[in-house]
């Protein structure tokens, strides 16, 4: 609570010297505008529905992004536990493509599968699939001896033993892998679609900025930058915290 | 319950022997402590004896079935409070053998709450492992292995992290659920006093895969600090 109380003093200050600045005329209120002018863009295209439309457009877009991921990794998670020549392979395609940004393949992208959601959702997994691959085999790799032995003993193998027992014993590190897979999926999206909607038009948060720019509408920039804001602060605050709260704090395995 | 049998087991690591020719007979109902230095091979005689390494020459078995793997009616209770699940509560881990095999839920926990009641842990069935005491973690882990019904009852250092009080409670309690169930286990310590207090037999392991077998015909109930105890453990020579 006190914590809380500290943060919302720091967002005021913040806010204050902005109006302050705002107020000494140094720049332009075409490139500065007020918080009242940032707050009716805000309060505007939220009521007439065009930022909820491109939220909505962006985080359909992200979830089915990390979705798609998250199977992906766990099929390939399980592939790589079974056959060690998979995991030298997946190991090596890890270290090849890790560092690979997914906008550097943008361009590739558009020209073997074009402009649509299709592309959007690869830059996508190609951003979340790697860090979460990483993440979530180091946590395989480091299950504890004793509880594997444990689960030998009681004779639990195959899937069973993947849901009762190496999963969960992993859940720290799929977790983990989750969170940074999400901020780089948010990345990665925010990038794609101010490049594929400026060529096609399909939407979302980041053709909303795009716009924004284009017609000189500085006040909806900035209520756009405080929508990706709040929505980061709701997913990692709120939505995580609660996901680890019921996990790992709960079964006092955070690291 | 069911006695174990090795018949000429040697195993070696690198040149190092760890048992040479090691003939033993363990009766149903008996309680083997198995004693000797750091590095002697102590937890290897009982990962054997699991099913968890394989002996090199000669055979082991239990019940007259040679041990191949490890097993649930031969369950091991491990030193280390990593052998808890932290993701199951108390009752959980506890009923988790009967889950492996398809028991539903209602039930696992009617006999969860009877193995715990045992342990005297019953309280705290809706608590997770990380909320336990050590002693209370290894109360778990023999409550998981009595569910098992065990035919064997294997334990490495089970007591080992724990401080003297709460050894000799836990002691206690293990003596009582041998007698009443009438398990046959095989006990590894470094602590002799433990050994006397509990054993019905003692496996003395020595260095260069020597071994020698002694009785313990201590009348009980033992009391840990009696001068009988305390002569007996002056003879070990190890």
């Amino acid at each position: 609570m006190k914590r809380l109380r500290i943060k919302a003093v720091l967002i005021l200050a913040c806010c204050l010297i902005w109006q302050g600045v705002y107020w000494t005329g140094i720049y332009s209120s075409m490139i500065f505008p007020s918080l009242g002018t940032i707050f009716c863009a805000l309060a505007r295209d939220l009521v007439e529905g065009a930022l909820v439309e491109q939220f909505i457009y962006s985080m359909r877009l992200v979830i089915e992004g990390l979705l798609l991921s998250i199977v992906l990794g766990l099929v390939i998670a399980l592939m790589a536990r079974s056959f060690s020549v998979f995991r030298s392979g997946i190991d090596l395609l890890i270290s090849i493509a890790h560092p690979l940004p997914g906008v550097a393949l943008l361009p590739l992208v558009i020209l073997w599968a074009g402009i649509g959601e299709g592309a959007v959702l690869f830059i996508i997994v190609h951003s979340v699939l790697w860090p979460f691959l990483v993440s979530f085999f180091g946590a395989l790799d480091r299950l504890p001896q004793t509880q594997q032995e444990v689960a030998d003993n009681y004779e639990i193998f195959g899937w069973r033993r993947l849901i009762w027992v190496d999963l969960p014993g992993s859940f720290p590190g799929f977790l983990s892998g989750m969170k940074i897979g999400w901020s780089r999926a948010w990345r990665a999206l925010i990038s794609a679609e101010m490049i594929f909607g400026a060529t096609s038009g399909s939407g979302g948060i980041g053709w909303y900025l795009f716009q924004k720019r284009v017609f000189m509408d500085t006040a909806g920039l900035f209520a756009g930058l405080v929508v990706i804001m709040i929505i980061g602060i709701l997913i990692e605050g709120i939505f995580f915290r609660w996901l680890e709260k019921r996990t790992v704090i709960r079964w006092g395995m955070e690291r | 319950m069911s006695g174990f049998r090795f018949e000429s087991v040697t195993k070696t690591f690198g040149n190092e022997v760890i048992f040479r020719d090691l003939f033993l007979q363990g009766d149903p109902g008996s309680f083997l402590c198995v004693v000797g230095k750091s590095g002697v091979g102590k937890s290897t005689f009982l990962r054997l004896l699991g099913g968890f390494d394989q002996v090199e020459s000669g055979r082991i078995t239990v019940g007259g079935e040679p041990v191949t793997r490890p097993q649930k009616e031969r369950p091991m209770v491990f030193q280390s409070y990593e052998q808890l699940f932290p993701w199951l509560p108390v009752w959980e881990n506890t009923a988790f053998p009967l889950r492996v095999v398809g028991i539903d839920k209602s039930e696992r926990r009617i006999k969860a709450m009877e193995a715990l009641h045992a342990v005297g842990l019953e309280q705290d069935a809706e608590k997770y492992p990380h909320q336990l005491s050590g002693g209370m973690k290894q109360r778990v882990a023999l409550a998981r292995a009595w569910i098992a019904e065990p035919q064997l009852l294997l334990m490495d250092e089970p007591f080992g992290g724990l401080d003297m009080m709460t050894r000799e409670t836990l002691q206690d309690l293990l003596l009582s659920l041998w007698r009443e169930k009438k398990w046959t286990v095989v006990f590894i310590t470094h602590d002799l006093r433990e050994a006397a207090r509990l054993s019905t037999d003692l496996l003395i392991l020595q260095e260069n895969g020597n071994w020698t077998l002694k009785m313990n015909e201590l009348s009980r109930p033992r009391d840990p600090y009696s001068t009988e105890l305390n002569r007996w453990i002056q003879d070990i020579q190890l």
